[in-house]
């Protein structure tokens, strides 16, 4: 009895001088690997147009249902994604979506992907459903702002930074913290002369006149 | 056992039954009817454990029928984790339904992934490239692994022994990396897919899985080590609900529940499926059918999940992963740029999924808890017609009344941890 | 395998796929084919239009023959044997689709089409899965061509199958849509660079197998995965063409066409097809409100509405009895609506002012719509008086268009007032004579009919009716004449534009109007100064206008896309309505509405209004329609009329 009692204590013993498993969690980070699907992310092109054209594949793919997508035409000289078609209006039910990943692998253009973040616990409902806004990476440099800040910007500072149209809070949440600057904002980025200063994210194009 | 009790006194004739009173009162439900605490002419007493109850594993409803302490009868009460995937299965097209799958018996999703994917590759008559079909054996193995993991370290748990818990979960977190990387996500992986898997694995997958085969035969020794001479073990599971082969037989129990009452039936030997044939292992098997045996049986069993996954991992052959039939598989993203044809294939798939013949099929794979099987039947569109799953989790529990019946209520605890199950399976 | 020997019974018999058919002589093998449910892919072949054979797509071995042959265009023989699954067939198919794709753009996210488009789905199930071009060797085309302000053209995306050009020479007969240059460069264009003008271009998308002609109202507006499809019946005329409403988020998104072979042909016009966003308006009456002496209003529920209704008109109605109390109801009634409101106004009312419209309308009867839409094609000649039958049902014309250029039916087209002498000079002898006029032509139509018949010469009348349900409301007796299945009324009352006039000069003290805002619209001082002077004026409509702002009690209606019920077109022909779109209001159906009113006046056994209950009434009431089911005719003893 004795000499199992002292076997399974020496084990115990040896395990408590082995350097310990745990990560503190919030202060420290575990880094998501490149295929981590945690709160999605539509992307832009380099010159700041979205990939989106709103071809709600991923709506389709989609085996819950979580994805609203609603399509309009883009207006040719301010267009908001390449070619005819963009998305007026993308919303993810965050509380619905079970981070399956099919709306990334749907999606023709790779605009959309799930990235790192899996903070996603908010107080209220509504700030869960994502809007375009919300899943829209800054422009430009949103790896840079990625590096900066891995945790992304919280769905509780997102209320304090107010949403200004066409800013994504995670850009909210570097002004306030005047992390990285946004250079690029509110003025022709290098390489952008005739494009809008600023691609509105949700913006109704002006009727096209026919013939 | 009954008999050394004191006989068992009628109540006072006259009095209204207190029970009866309360249902009068408070009203029970016509569902309820069936499972209702009643109060029984002897001595005997009902006792409700769970279904919030943290050794029932999940929400199950344990109704028993206690004898001073010796339990006379049981009468599990399950629904209550009752998802309706099966019926959701009906109106989602196949592919749609892995990560459904995935939910089900939530410790091991890839081998539910596997049967479900089996089941559809088996109706569209496809096969899955060896790559593929042994990637998915690693999967299932540390799936395995992780799931005998959580049962070694919660059963232990339930008998009093703190430690194996904490270690059995610090092993674990190896595994749940290992999906994360590969799927990008730790637990609901839906990284097996119908025709193959979701992306073959990237180079990180190496050093994870060597990782694996080096260091968990040591894990396991230690476990061993802790646990398995331990006298107050011993003492609480040998000779604890036992169950005969012949009766293990016809009240269908599987896996190593199963094994442990001395059957060599894995179906992974019986009916070798994603290439299983390959690989060298050997089927443990217990001879007394007690917790204790089931309890050596899981051990030796991660042990050859070991062994598998070195053999699958030093044989991977090079080449694709999902399936050539480009009616069934997503086409390479670089191609959905520059092909028309990928184009609406990939556009036809994603929204609609391919089509399935008309037909019917059961595929089973051996999951960490016995056999999973899938028995899908096909009008012939782009979704099951019907999907039923065999679930093991279900037939284990149904012998659980007859393990438990003249055992000691506080070795229900043990029995229902040796019989692994996972209320997600139980109730789909 | 041999097929059986011929039994000279004008069938044919052969084998497809191992599967005996009959079918009867001159059918083409594509039809055979879809008659024991084998699917053969077609692009240019449309049950509509003759056949082309231009697409190859749907070329089938056929046993004896070197070649491959079209299904669409090959007339079936006595003891063919045709193999539409064998490997030559299936790599015909594989290279037709592979040249298909050859220079289509990658536009299937984009593209409107996607998701209901023939070349995907054939592609997908027939079609290679790689392709063997270089992008880069693509030829393009303009895209997003504008060819009015309906439709838009994508030349890229065409496949050449000429169905739009077909449909303008065989189905309409406008020729505007053309082919232009050669090879690989041809392209579909409108005539001359000419902004199409027809007023059914709206057909040109649904006919599209592939994304090429799309529809501007609805473009980039859903996808086919997002709507939800409900069988509907176009309310914008009585011709009641069969459609698809298609909603999502609670708006209609469009109305897609479901071939009735008896009523559309699957051809919808303009005006109809692209009504169906009008439905989305949010101008809508929600809450009910009374409006008592002083003007004051007040919000209530609709019990209370109901009720106070009731109160008020029983006021009126104690001191100068039932006569005091018009009733209008509207074509925008369903049959059901119609029938229990003048059901409310006869027995419980006690009222014979009851009128669907304004202009005098006496002696009605059956025998003025007694020719059945298909049994134009089936006439020796159609007389069409004037040009406002096919403005106001614009789809007639297709259909006489067919029966011109397919059935060889003479269809004179005349002057609204032309002479009944003249007319019958130009028929000369016929067996049976179509005379298609407007309703407001009653009386012509009527001389006309009469001098064209007798001495072996049968003459059908087709009276075009106003109004989604023109032709319902009728048959249901919202007639100052007239009660359900044109029986007479006793006493007969005062029509329309009498109520109306009565009203302005006091003998009417109260008006009853049901969805009446659409007739009464545009009238001006007449309706303004009735309705200022009636004492008590229940409004039950839909949209905000002038009878909203003079009601007295005002109970937001159901619109015709959020109702159920049936409506019966010009023929006759009874059909079901089904909800697309959930109420703007909260307030119940009209029939239960006016139930309660019906209840609240006193009046007893009148139930709660449920839908099936009214219908079964309705049917005990009118025989015809209970023999006419969901989509048949009502049949009338035309001899009684």
């Amino acid at each position: 009895m004795f000499k199992e009692i002292a076997k399974g204590m020496a084990f115990t013993l040896k395990q408590m001088l082995s350097k310990p498993i745990t990560l503190q969690w919030p202060e420290e980070q575990k880094p998501s690997p490149p295929r981590h699907r945690g709160r999605h992310i539509l992307h832009r092109y380099d010159n700041g147009l979205e990939k989106c054209i709103g071809c709600e594949l991923c709506a389709a793919a989609c085996p819950v249902g979580c994805i609203y997508v609603g399509s309009a035409e883009n207006d040719p000289a301010h267009p908001v994604s390449p070619g005819e078609r963009y998305a007026e209006r993308y919303e993810i039910n965050l509380m619905r979506c079970i981070y399956c990943g099919y709306c990334a692998e749907a999606c023709p253009t790779e605009a959309i992907t799930l990235g790192p973040r899996y903070e996603l616990a908010d107080y209220r409902r509504e700030r869960l459903v994502a809007t375009k806004e919300d899943l829209l990476e800054a422009w430009p440099g949103f790896e840079k702002s990625l590096a900066d800040n891995p945790r992304g910007a919280g769905a509780d500072q997102r209320e304090q930074a107010g949403r200004a149209p066409g800013v994504s809070p995670r850009v909210a949440w570097e002004d306030r913290e005047g992390a990285v600057g946004q250079a690029g904002r509110g003025s022709p980025a290098a390489g952008q002369e005739g494009l809008a200063p600023h691609v509105p994210t949700v913006a109704t194009p002006p009727k096209r006149n026919p013939g | 056992m009954t008999a050394a009790l004191p006989p068992a006194t009628p109540p006072p004739t006259g009095e209204p039954d207190e029970y009866a009173r309360a249902r009068e009162t408070l009203g029970v439900p016509s569902h309820l009817e069936a499972i209702e605490l009643t109060q029984i002419d002897d001595d005997t007493m009902e006792l409700n454990m769970g279904p919030m109850h943290p050794s029932t594993h999940g929400v199950l409803r344990l109704v028993v029928n206690l004898d001073g302490e010796v339990v006379r009868e049981m009468r599990p009460d399950i629904g209550f984790l009752h998802t309706g995937f099966e019926r959701s299965f009906e109106s989602h097209t196949y592919q749609q339904c892995i990560p459904f799958t995935d939910r089900m018996d939530y410790l091991a999703p890839p081998i539910n992934n596997l049967g479900f994917s089996l089941a559809v590759e088996k109706l569209l008559g496809i096969e899955v490239p060896l790559r593929g079909q042994y990637i998915r054996v690693i999967m299932a193995e540390l799936a395995r692994i992780g799931s005998h993991l959580i049962w070694f370290g919660t059963h232990a748990l339930d008998l009093g022994a703190t430690t194996p818990f904490l270690y059995a979960w610090r092993e674990r977190e190896k595994i749940l990396d290992i999906n994360e990387l590969v799927s990008g996500v730790r637990m609901m992986t839906s990284f097996i897919r119908v025709g193959g898997l979701m992306a073959d694995v990237p180079d990180e997958f190496s050093p994870m899985v060597e990782d694996v085969i080096h260091t968990y035969p040591g894990f396991i020794d230690d476990y061993e080590l802790l646990i398995t001479k331990n006298p107050i073990w011993l003492e609480r599971t040998r000779g604890t609900g036992v169950i005969s082969v012949e009766d293990a037989l016809s009240y269908g129990v599987s896996g190593p529940t199963l094994r442990g009452s001395g059957v060599p039936y894995d179906l992974r030997k019986a009916q070798p499926y994603s290439s299983y044939d390959h690989f060298e292992f050997d089927v443990p098997i217990g001879s007394h059918g007690d917790v204790y045996d089931r309890y050596l049986v899981r051990m030796q069993e991660m042990r050859e999940s070991v062994r598998i996954i070195k053999q699958a991992f030093e044989n991977l052959p090079d080449g694709p992963v999902n399936t050539l039939d480009r009616k069934v598989a997503l086409p390479p993203r670089n191609e959905i740029n520059t092909s028309m044809e990928s184009l609406i294939h990939h556009f036809k798939l994603v929204t609609e999924g391919f089509r399935t013949p008309r037909g019917h099929v059961y595929a089973a794979v051996e999951s960490p808890r016995g056999e999973l099987g899938f028995y899908l039947v096909s009008d012939g569109s782009n979704r099951p017609y019907r999907c039923k799953v065999r679930a093991p989790s279900f037939s284990n529990l149904c012998a659980l009344p007859y393990m438990c019946r003249g055992e000691l209520i506080a070795d229900v605890v043990a029995v229902i941890g040796s019989i692994d199950i996972v209320l997600g399976d139980v109730d789909r | 395998m041999t097929a059986a020997p011929p039994p000279g019974d004008g069938q044919v018999g052969l084998v497809i796929d191992g599967r005996e058919v009959r079918v009867p002589k001159g059918t083409l093998l594509l039809d055979a084919a879809s008659e024991v449910g084998i699917h053969i892919p077609i692009y240019c072949a449309h049950p509509k239009m003759d056949p082309v054979a231009v697409c190859r797509m749907c070329l089938v071995q056929v046993e004896k023959l070197p070649k491959l042959q079209p299904a669409c265009a090959t007339v079936v023989s006595e003891g063919m044997v045709v193999d539409t699954q064998s490997d030559a067939t299936a790599k015909a198919r594989e290279g037709m689709l592979e040249f298909l794709l050859l220079n289509h753009p990658l536009d299937c996210p984009v593209c409107d089409r996607g998701g209901e488009c023939d070349l995907q789905d054939f592609a997908f199930r027939y079609g290679p899965d790689t392709s063997r071009f270089p992008i880069t060797e693509k030829v393009h085309f303009d895209k997003a061509v504008p060819l009015s302000d309906k439709i838009e053209l994508d030349q890229e995306r065409c496949i050449l199958c000429w169905r739009c050009v077909r449909y303008y020479d065989e189905i309409t007969g406008e020729k505007e849509i053309v082919l232009q240059q050669r090879g690989v460069h041809t392209a579909v264009a409108t005539f001359d660079g000419q902004p199409l003008r027809s007023d059914y271009q709206g057909n040109l998308p649904e006919i599209c197998p592939v994304g090429a002609l799309t529809h501007r109202q609805y473009r980039f507006k859903a996808r086919p995965w997002d709507l939800i499809r409900t069988k509907g019946v176009c309310p914008e005329c009585s011709y009641g063409c069969n459609v698809f409403v298609d909603s999502r988020d609670f708006e209609v998104k469009r109305f897609a066409s479901r071939d009735n072979p008896m009523v559309d042909d699957m051809w919808l016009c303009d005006r109809g097809r692209y009504s169906a966003t009008s439905w989305n308006s949010t101008s809508r009456l929600r809450r009910p409100l009374v409006r008592d002496a002083a003007g004051g209003v007040r919000d209530v529920g609709v019990a209370d509405a109901v009720k106070e209704a009731a109160r008020r008109l029983l006021a009126v109605s104690e001191r100068g009895g039932g006569e005091v109390i018009g009733v209008l109801g509207s074509p925008d009634c369903t049959n059901e609506e119609a029938w229990l409101l003048q059901r409310l106004a006869r027995e419980v009312l006690r009222t014979p002012h009851i009128d669907h419209q304004l202009a005098e309308m006496l002696r009605l009867g059956p025998a003025e719509h007694a020719l059945g839409i298909a049994e134009i094609e089936s006439c020796t000649a159609v007389v069409v008086l004037g040009p406002e039958p096919e403005v106001n049902a614009p789809v007639l014309t297709l259909r006489l268009h067919k029966a011109a250029t397919k059935r060889g039916v003479a269809v004179h087209r005349v002057a609204a007032n032309a002479e009944p002498r003249d007319i019958t000079a130009r028929v000369g002898d016929a067996r049976l004579v179509g005379v298609v006029a407007d309703e407001t032509n009653r009386a012509r139509a009527a001389a006309v009919a009469s001098a064209l018949a007798g001495g072996g010469t049968a003459v059908k009348r087709m009276t075009v009716t106003r109004g989604g349900n023109g032709r319902g409301v009728k048959d249901m007796g919202l007639l100052p004449d007239l009660a359900p299945g044109y029986r007479p009324a006793v006493p007969a009352g005062m029509g329309g534009r009498a109520i109306l006039e009565s009203a302005t000069s006091g003998s009417i003290q109260a008006l009853l109007l049901l969805h009446a805002g659409g007739v009464l619209a545009g009238l001006g001082a007449l309706v303004e100064s009735a309705l200022r002077i009636a004492k008590v004026v229940v409004v039950i409509d839909t949209k905000p206008g002038v009878l909203a702002d003079a009601a007295t009690v005002l109970i937001p209606g159901h619109s015709l896309m959020e109702k159920q019920g049936s409506v019966t077109n010009l023929e006759g022909r009874v059909q079901r309505i089904r909800a697309a779109l959930p109420p703007a209001t909260s307030v119940p159906s009209e029939l239960r509405v006016l139930s309660m009113l019906a209840g609240a006046l006193g009046a007893e056994g009148w139930g709660s209004g449920d839908l099936m209950e009214v219908h079964r009434a309705l049917a005990a009431d009118v025989p015809a329609y209970a023999a006419a089911g969901n989509g048949g005719r009502a049949r009338w003893e035309v001899a009684a009329a």
